[in-house]
């Protein structure tokens, strides 16, 4: 092939990419977005709720925030690591991985990973009214009586919220949460 | 090899050093609500939670993986899939194979791009220049290998890819990307998508490319161009019980492949380029509906239509199929289906090759059920099968056990045993191949021909598979062992010679036919790990093993030889991605195969790098592929009939901007 052949598109590249990039310099650079995985922006949102969440009074579930893991051992990791040594509101927050055999009203947030997600009924079956807040993501999981889910939509974590679920099981949610929430 | 090795440890020894400057995380306790409902994810990193709970050696190539990977085809991106043998033969065509069985037609992956599959109906291989999807527009890619027949249908012999495409609602937005390299001059991208309605999403995407000969090892120009134009567009609505989706397609490709002819007069073998000239479109429809997360059915349709210069090709596959999901009390997860499929395809005679009947129309009916029980809680047992029955080759029977022990939350073992079917092709079938011709007696030529058989039956394989997996903080390892049994291989099995008419010529003719003569074992090791010892770094590898033994039930050895061909014995990849300050990120991926004997391939070791830098809405990339070699032949079709050229170093810089 000769040179001249060869020129010709890499011309037009050349040129299309000046084209692209000229408007980009002009406007000026956004703000470079932190590049944060599913799992850690999931963990995030997790220790947040616990700001935002008031629990009925309850003998056994005094002091420490506890936040049970199950069905995701990366969320459960990178919760472990941010909520080591933090308190919310004076309480320490404790994050465990739930077992088989824990009873999850020994929990003040439980999530359900999609892993973990065939137990989802059931579990949300056995802390009915017990007040714990069950985040879960699996489509299905607010209509199954969980009270929040996760989603993603245009590449970000969504949540939505039952708050009606959630004042029966004696949960306050606040309203800048609620304002938060999908509808 | 030595001086491969020393650049290899500078790479990672620069690598290292530069990492040094990293991008800082945020600390995830201090982002508000409002801030994490603004983060963009980057990954969607379900999937070795997902992966430790499934009993087949699967490997999941993720949204994060394709950008950092810097392929602009599919084959070149499999090559960081565990255990998958990815060689390039020249600029329009490659082997991919997972678990032996090469070839430019390699028959025994079953590859699918949203269900929809891309079996060519013709040789039962997959025509790789064709698969032009942009990498953009590809959510996941799942690789099965081992035989995945009883849930995907015939074909699924060794392996089973699974493409996955972005829904609509995934792609919003514009986006013009292009790619400029050694080869690949200009490649043009682009995408916009939109809201329609009250839930519906749109999403419509092209993409332009021209890619240059390579060249033959001996200097003289390879011809095996390719300039395509491809345009695809997706909607996606519904509410959450009921979802719907509809894409199209348009493909038109030209380009040229440089064959090696075999000729009845002297000097009996002429090279020559043929025009590669294709046109095809697709149309898929799906609809799923989810009833309260018992039931889940889909009912999916499509439509492919295929049109080739080669052979006057022509090719239309329509195909319905309905399945259904559904959990019964506790313990049961079941998932049942049927199926039918429509081929009609035509194709004429070449001078020194023949496929007849030229018109088949063929009926493809089929039917599977798998159950999984829960026998304890980290106890789980699948078993199902499927049947299929196609007019042209019969009943196909394709059962499989399953089984996962699920040791703790971070650990599993799985097993399974499997049979697998491969139905015959068109060429097995109806082929009349001059493969080589010489001086002959009585002044006639010697016509060694390759012939198809009505009689040829499907390939059979029995699969043992085991594996292990675990997930330990920031590590994962996956581990798969497998031995498979096969029988009533594809062979040649040489017929009576004698005189007769070859090509329209009189010739003395040696006629190699299309027979199930052979049987085969082969076994295996796949080993593959990941580790993220930072947010911004992390580290994957794979090293897999490969071994068969052929042979013959007539007990010669000639006719022991499979139609497809051998591959490496052992492979390596190595990759390695950082996060830099700035908005900065490199990446490397190093891939090594062991030589492949048989056909006098030497060693293959790639090293491709790659740098970009982020900011805001734009990208910008540059790279190299194929380091470390000036030029290397990674494969060589056994017919001879495509000739390979060395691939060689690739120099490139892509941008991409959304807005």
């Amino acid at each position: 092939m000769r040179p001249a052949d060869r020129r010709g598109p890499w011309a037009v590249c050349l040129a299309l990419s000046a084209c692209l990039l000229g408007p980009a310099f002009g406007q000026g650079w956004a703000e470079a977005q932190a590049a944060l995985n599913e799992d850690e922006v999931k963990a995030a949102f997790l220790y947040n709720f616990g700001k935002f969440v008031q629990w009925p009074p309850s003998s056994h579930r005094q002091g420490d925030i506890v936040i049970g893991v199950l069905g995701s051992s990366r969320v459960l990791a990178v919760l472990e690591g941010i909520a080591r040594g933090q308190q919310i509101n004076g309480r320490a927050v404790v994050v465990r991985a739930m077992g088989a055999d824990d009873d999850p009203r020994a929990y003040h947030i439980v999530f359900i990973g999609t892993a973990a997600a065939r137990r989802a009924r059931e579990i949300v079956g056995r802390v009915h009214a017990a007040g714990v807040l069950t985040v879960g993501e699996q489509p299905d999981f607010l209509a199954e009586g969980g009270l929040v889910r996760f989603y993603v939509r245009d590449r970000r974590i969504r949540f939505e919220i039952d708050p009606v679920g959630a004042q029966r099981d004696g949960l306050k949610i606040s309203a800048q949460l609620l304002s938060l929430a999908a509808r | 090899m030595r001086s491969n090795v020393a650049s290899f440890t500078v790479v990672c020894v620069l690598v290292a050093s530069v990492s040094r400057v990293v991008a800082q995380t945020p600390d995830l306790t201090t982002l508000s609500l409002e801030e994490l409902l603004n983060v963009e994810i980057t990954s969607v990193s379900r999937k070795e939670e997902t992966l430790l709970r499934t009993a087949a050696a699967v490997y999941v190539i993720t949204e994060d993986d394709i950008r950092r990977s810097g392929a602009t085809t599919l084959p070149d991106l499999f090559r960081m899939v565990p255990g998958l043998s990815v060689a390039q033969l020249n600029a329009n065509t490659w082997s991919v194979t997972a678990r032996g069985f090469g070839g430019t037609h390699a028959n025994k992956l079953l590859v699918l791009i949203d269900g929809r599959s891309t079996y060519a109906p013709l040789n039962g291989g997959v025509n790789w220049e064709m698969q032009l999807l942009p990498l953009d527009a590809v959510a996941q890619v799942e690789v099965i290998r081992g035989p995945g027949g009883s849930l995907w249908g015939t074909n699924a012999i060794n392996g089973v890819i699974n493409i996955i495409t972005k829904t609509a609602h995934q792609s919003p937005g514009a986006r013009v990307a292009t790619h400029a390299s050694r080869y690949e001059p200009g490649t043009v991208d682009f995408s916009y998508g939109g809201r329609f309605g009250t839930s519906g999403a749109h999403v419509t995407q092209g993409r332009y490319f021209q890619r240059q000969s390579s060249g033959l090892t001996s200097g003289r120009a390879n011809g095996d161009d390719l300039d395509a134009a491809y345009a695809r567009t997706r909607l996606d609505w519904g509410a959450q019980a009921d979802t719907f989706s509809f894409q199209a397609d348009l493909l038109r490709s030209t380009g040229s492949r440089v064959h090696s002819e075999a000729r009845l007069s002297p000097p009996y073998r002429t090279v020559e380029e043929t025009g590669v000239e294709s046109t095809a479109g697709n149309a898929l429809f799906a609809w799923k509906r989810s009833a309260r997360g018992r039931t889940e059915s889909s009912v999916q349709l499509f439509y492919s239509g295929l049109a080739r210069a080669e052979l006057a090709e022509r090719a239309h596959t329509a195909d319905l199929d309905v399945r259904q999901r559904r959990r019964l009390g506790a313990r049961h997860d079941l998932v049942a289906g049927v199926g039918y499929r429509s081929i009609l395809g035509t194709v004429s005679p070449g001078p020194s090759l023949v496929i007849r009947p030229g018109r088949v129309h063929e009926h493809l009916m089929t039917a599977f059920l798998q159950d999984e029980v829960a026998i304890a809680d980290a106890l789980r047992v699948s078993a199902g099968g499927r049947v299929e029955r196609s007019s042209e080759t019969g009943i196909a029977v394709q059962p499989t056990v399953r089984g996962l022990w699920a040791v703790s939350p971070r650990q599993s073992v799985w097993g399974a045993v499997s049979r697998a079917v491969r139905v015959p092709n068109r060429f097995e079938r109806g082929m009349f191949i001059l493969l080589s011709a010489g001086a002959g007696p009585a002044g006639l030529p010697l016509a060694v021909t390759l012939e198809g058989s009505r009689d040829t039956k499907p390939e059979i394989l029995t699969e043992y598979e085991a594996g292990y997996r675990v997930l330990w903080r920031t590590v994962s390892i996956d581990l798969a062992a497998f031995i498979g049994a096969y029988d009533d291989l594809a062979s040649h099995t040489p017929a009576a010679p004698g005189i007769g008419e070859v090509f329209g010529a009189r010739a003395f003719r040696v006629p190699l036919v299309a027979a199930n003569e052979a049987f085969g074992t082969s076994r295996g090791v796949e080993v593959a790990g990941a580790w993220k010892p930072m947010p911004w770094w992390q580290v994957a590898g794979s090293y897999s093993t490969y071994d068969v033994d052929f042979g013959s039930r007539t007990g010669s050895a000639a006719e022991s030889v499979p139609i497809n061909g051998p591959v490496p014995g052992h492979l390596l990849h190595l990759r390695g991605s950082i996060d830099l300050t700035g908005g900065f990120g490199a990446g490397a991926l190093f891939y090594r195969a062991s030589t492949i004997e048989e056909l006098q391939i030497p060693v293959v070791n790639r090293l491709d790098l790659r740098l970009t830098w982020t900011r805001g809405s734009v990208v910008l990339g540059a790279g190299a592929q194929n380091l470390l070699h000036a030029e290397s032949v990674e494969y060589a079709d056994r017919t001879a009939r495509v000739l390979p050229s060395p691939v060689r170093v690739n120099p490139y810089v892509d941008v991409s901007w959304r807005f």
